[in-house]
């Protein structure tokens, strides 16, 4: 029931590539927001700052978002116990991994990181396998 | 400043998230669902940032350091071991799972949903596990793949299950207080404040009998057909003057009960307009309606009621009837989470839901699309009268139809959620339920479902902007040196900026500033001829043929000739100018010669001449100068992006003109050099046939003459006539700064509006 948005989805993509090339120019940096905000769970270090930024300007980001178009941040599908165990999965996943989308998959492939076609192909993968079986072999989430 | 970019780069990051949909869980399952309705935009997102990302590092990471930093920080591995498939494993399920990775939760943050909150925290809680269980840990070991296989497995199914479960239990309270029972009633026919309401399609059967004090209403009264379309609700005006009539007084110790002649259809048309009015919350549905009112052997009466009409000033709840657009986009929409604000539940018989009867006045069959199937009837006990199902048996039922809309890829919502109810009529029922508070469909709108889009055209000019806006901090963050920011903002490099990124990027020279003369190996005969050209260059100079232009004809190198530069063109994107080929003929030849020239001339600096920094605006050639008649000294010099070179006879030199460069002769004799453009070399044949096709039509333009008479190309002449415009605007520049500045950027303001809003108030 989602729609096919390749033109809007296109253009975020644009922006999320300037984004992310923005911080390996200017600060030399990769935009990994999983590195990013692991990395404040950390004990404060000198890039404490940066980091702390970098999340700022992605909760501003969102508040803009929200105040500009509210139906683009959707509601969640499932209920609070699969939120809870799939917030554990993310969390603990991408440190174990070291990257999310945004590291692995723009930031890495973005650098031909063989690591990193690897971590994607293997997230996107596990994420299609989970959503097959919930949806279609369990018959349940959606 | 490297924190401001770090705020930006978030701030853009989370922009980009928003606009393409990683924010939307739905849609990332939709992503992720392959084997269903699979909705590929996503592939888009990631390949746009990967293009851009891309093509950036490459350039970026051949840089010695980054802007801000002394080093690039990139992770340096490229081995894949069992914790990194590991870890994309555990982090692609819980992916999958809710449809969050890490940058949309936090950009959903600012939602404010409870749910995004829980998320967030879990996936925080999640990293620190992580930063616990690996600090104790070894770094060589490594999770047991079949323990964390179990551990996604396990998640998985509590996750489903979880899911799955009945829904939360029914609200008695909302129950009691919106179904009442004829025991109920009968008991309190005669207590001030209760309004029992009798609701017929005519008055014939309520003059027959009614419920003791009963007022009767008409359910034309609270529905109307405008044109072919039935069931309209009035307005709130005509219900305002309906509820008066009726003596409701909307004080808080009212008690509205009613109730129908038909099974409840009537009676629920009533208690919805009372909720559109805000009037509702005091009402309640008489269980059994009128049939069980008879059944159960209660008084009744043809009296009829003196009423004192109201005077209430109800605040109307437009939001109870929702709109089709909100109803089209719910359609694509409709969840099952805690966040889902509604599901569309059809409550017609279900014969008219899957479209094989057609049902009355209505012109296309079917349901909207998303709507799960919830007839109202199924609601009540079987039997003659009808009475709502007890509690037990409704959860029962929501169950089941709470399973088999998820089969159909639909879901019912549980309680916290609102409902709306695409038959006008059994909205009620579920609300009495304790279900759902009931929403209805306006009829009115049903002829024009609009679904609501994405502007497409505005976000293509917000990506072209964006993509302008980077091109242009590429060109100026290029090199070492650059314009103050002010200036590249008007800088003609900036309006070249695209195009010469295109260039750049698939330029098989290397990006720097000073290039070898070697990889340009058909410049040779130049260098090697170079005191023929020499001689005719100083016979030239001699006759007083190398000058500046005397009008405004030479758009190009116009800021140059009251600073000490004077040339004599041979050739400019064209043929050679008939002078050149007259006054020096080898030197023609020679450049004829050479298919990659497009451009050349004899330039010459004046003693004491200088021209500060500035950028060529076309990337498409470089640029290359072969040393004639020069003092041969340090003090003629270039400054290429801050590399200094100092011109020889007969030496030459290569160079990327886009480059910020400045030139200077402090010593007392002229510099003559011979000074050419040649084609960047250019590895894609699309952009090397773009960059050909502009160098023969576009750059030829601002051709001009040495001598009266020839051809001065379109731009220079326009440049003519413009420049007689841009005098006053100078002299206005000189009698008031701020008043110049505040019209050019005026003027850019207006022109950035224009391109990104115009006409998208007509598309929209």
């Amino acid at each position: 029931m989602s729609d096919f948005t390749p033109l809007s989805s296109f253009a975020g993509g644009t922006l999320i590539g300037v984004a992310a090339a923005l911080l390996l120019v200017a600060n030399g940096r990769i935009a990994g927001i999983s590195g990013i905000v692991g990395g404040l769970l950390r004990k404060p270090s000198a890039d404490t700052p940066w980091r702390a930024l970098f999340v700022a300007g992605l909760l501003a980001g969102g508040l803009v978002v929200q105040s500009m178009r509210p139906a683009a941040i959707g509601p969640s599908v499932v209920g609070y116990p699969l939120l809870v165990t799939a917030g554990l999965l993310v969390g603990f996943g991408t440190q174990l991994g070291s990257g999310c989308t945004s590291g692995h998959g723009v930031c890495g492939i973005g650098r031909l990181s063989p690591r990193s076609m690897v971590a994607t192909a293997t997230f996107m993968l596990a994420g299609a396998v989970t959503t097959y079986v919930l949806r279609h072999l369990l018959g349940g989430g959606s | 400043m490297s924190g401001l970019v770090a705020f930006v780069s978030g701030l853009l990051f989370a922009l980009g998230l928003g606009v393409g949909g990683m924010t939307q869980p739905s849609k990332v399952l939709a992503f992720l669902d392959v084997a269903g309705d699979w909705d590929p935009s996503l592939a888009f997102v990631l390949g746009g940032a990967l293009l851009v990302y891309f093509l950036v590092g490459r350039v970026a990471l051949a840089w010695p350091r980054p802007l801000f930093d002394d080093t690039f920080h990139v992770p340096t591995r490229r081995d894949v071991d069992g914790r990194l498939v590991l870890g994309s494993v555990l982090f692609g399920a819980g992916w999958g799972l809710a449809g969050y990775c890490p940058g949309p939760a936090l950009v959903s943050l600012a939602s404010g949903r409870a749910t995004v909150f829980v998320f967030v925290a879990a996936m925080l809680a999640g990293m620190w596990i992580f930063q616990r269980w690996n600090a104790r840990t070894p770094a060589a070991a490594t999770l047991r793949p079949a323990t964390a296989a179990s551990l996604v497995a396990l998640s998985v199914l509590a996750g489903a299950q979880s899911g799955d479960g009945a829904p939360p239990g029914v609200s008695a309270g909302m129950r009691e207080q919106m179904l009442v029972d004829g025991g109920w009633l009968a008991s309190r026919v005669d207590q001030p404040g209760l309004v029992v309401l009798h609701v017929g399609k005519s008055r014939e059967a309520y003059d027959r009998a009614h419920v003791p004090g009963a007022r009767f209403v008409a359910f034309g009264g609270v529905a109307k057909s405008r044109g072919p379309i039935p069931n309209e609700m009035p307005s709130a005006g005509e219900l305002t003057a309906l509820a008066r009539r009726l003596g409701i007084t909307g004080e808080p110790d009212e008690r509205i009960v009613i109730y129908g002649e038909d099974e409840g259809l009537l009676a629920a048309r009533v208690f919805v307009a009372l909720d559109a009015l805000g009037l509702a919350g005091n009402a309640a549905l008489l269980d059994g309606q009128w049939a069980g009112w008879q059944a159960e052997g209660r008084p009744v009466t043809t009296e009829v009621p003196a009423v004192a009409a109201s005077s209430v000033a109800p605040r109307p709840r437009p939001e109870r009837i929702a709109s089709l657009a909100a109803v089209a986009d719910l359609a694509r929409r409709a969840t099952g989470s805690p966040d889902a604000p509604v599901a569309l539940v059809d409550a017609r018989p279900r014969a008219q839901c899957d479209g094989s009867e057609a049902g009355d006045g209505v012109p296309r069959p079917g349901h909207v699309a998303g709507a799960v199937s919830a007839f109202w009837k199924e609601d009540l006990q079987s039997g003659g009268v009808p009475r709502l199902r007890p509690a037990d048996e409704l959860r029962a039922l929501r169950g089941a139809r709470r399973r088999a809309g998820r089969r159909g890829g639909r879901v019912l919502p549980d309680r916290r959620a609102g409902v709306v109810h695409l038959s006008t009529t059994a909205g009620a029922h579920c609300a009495c339920d304790g279900a759902s508070r009931p929403v209805l469909v306006a009829p009115r709108r049903v002829r024009r479902i609009e679904v609501p889009s994405v502007n497409a055209a505005f976000l293509l000019k917000l990506s072209l902007s964006g993509t302008f806006v980077a091109s242009v901090l590429y060109v100026h963050f290029r090199g070492r040196e650059r314009l103050s920011f002010q200036r590249q903002l008007t800088d003609h490099s900036t309006f070249l900026a695209p195009l010469n990124v295109l260039l750049y990027f698939f330029s098989n020279v290397p990006a720097r500033p000073i290039l070898d003369v070697k990889d340009f190996p058909e410049l040779a005969p130049l260098r090697e001829n170079w005191t023929t050209i020499r001689d005719e260059a100083r016979r030239l100079y001699e006759a007083g043929h190398v000058r500046a232009s005397e009008r405004y004809d030479d758009l190009g190198f116009n800021s140059f000739f009251r600073k000490g530069w004077k040339r004599f063109y041979l050739k400019w994107y064209g043929a050679p100018l008939p002078s050149a080929r007259d006054l020096c003929p080898k030197t023609v030849e020679l450049v004829e010669s050479i298919p990659s020239i497009h451009g050349a001339m004899f330039t010459l600096i004046e003693p004491k001449g200088k021209v500060g920094g500035h950028r060529d605006p076309f990337a498409g050639s470089v640029r290359y100068h072969l040393g004639l008649i020069t003092p041969n000294h340090d003090d003629c010099c270039i400054w290429i992006d801050g590399e200094r070179y100092s011109w020889r006879d007969g030496e030459d030199l290569l160079f990327d003109e886009t480059y910020l460069h400045r030139f200077q002769n402090m010593t007392d004799q002229p510099r003559i050099i011979f000074f050419a453009d040649v084609e960047r070399p250019i590895g894609n044949p699309v952009v090397r046939g773009l960059n050909r096709w502009l160098i023969r039509h576009a750059v030829g333009l601002t051709a001009t003459k040495n001598v009266e008479g020839e051809k001065i190309g379109f731009a220079n002449k326009v440049f003519g006539v413009v420049y007689r415009i841009r005098l006053p605007l100078k002299r206005l520049k000189q009698a008031n700064r701020t008043a110049y500045y505040a019209l050019k950027y005026g003027a850019l303001a207006a022109a950035l509006y224009a391109l990104l809003f115009a006409g998208s108030g007509v598309l929209r």
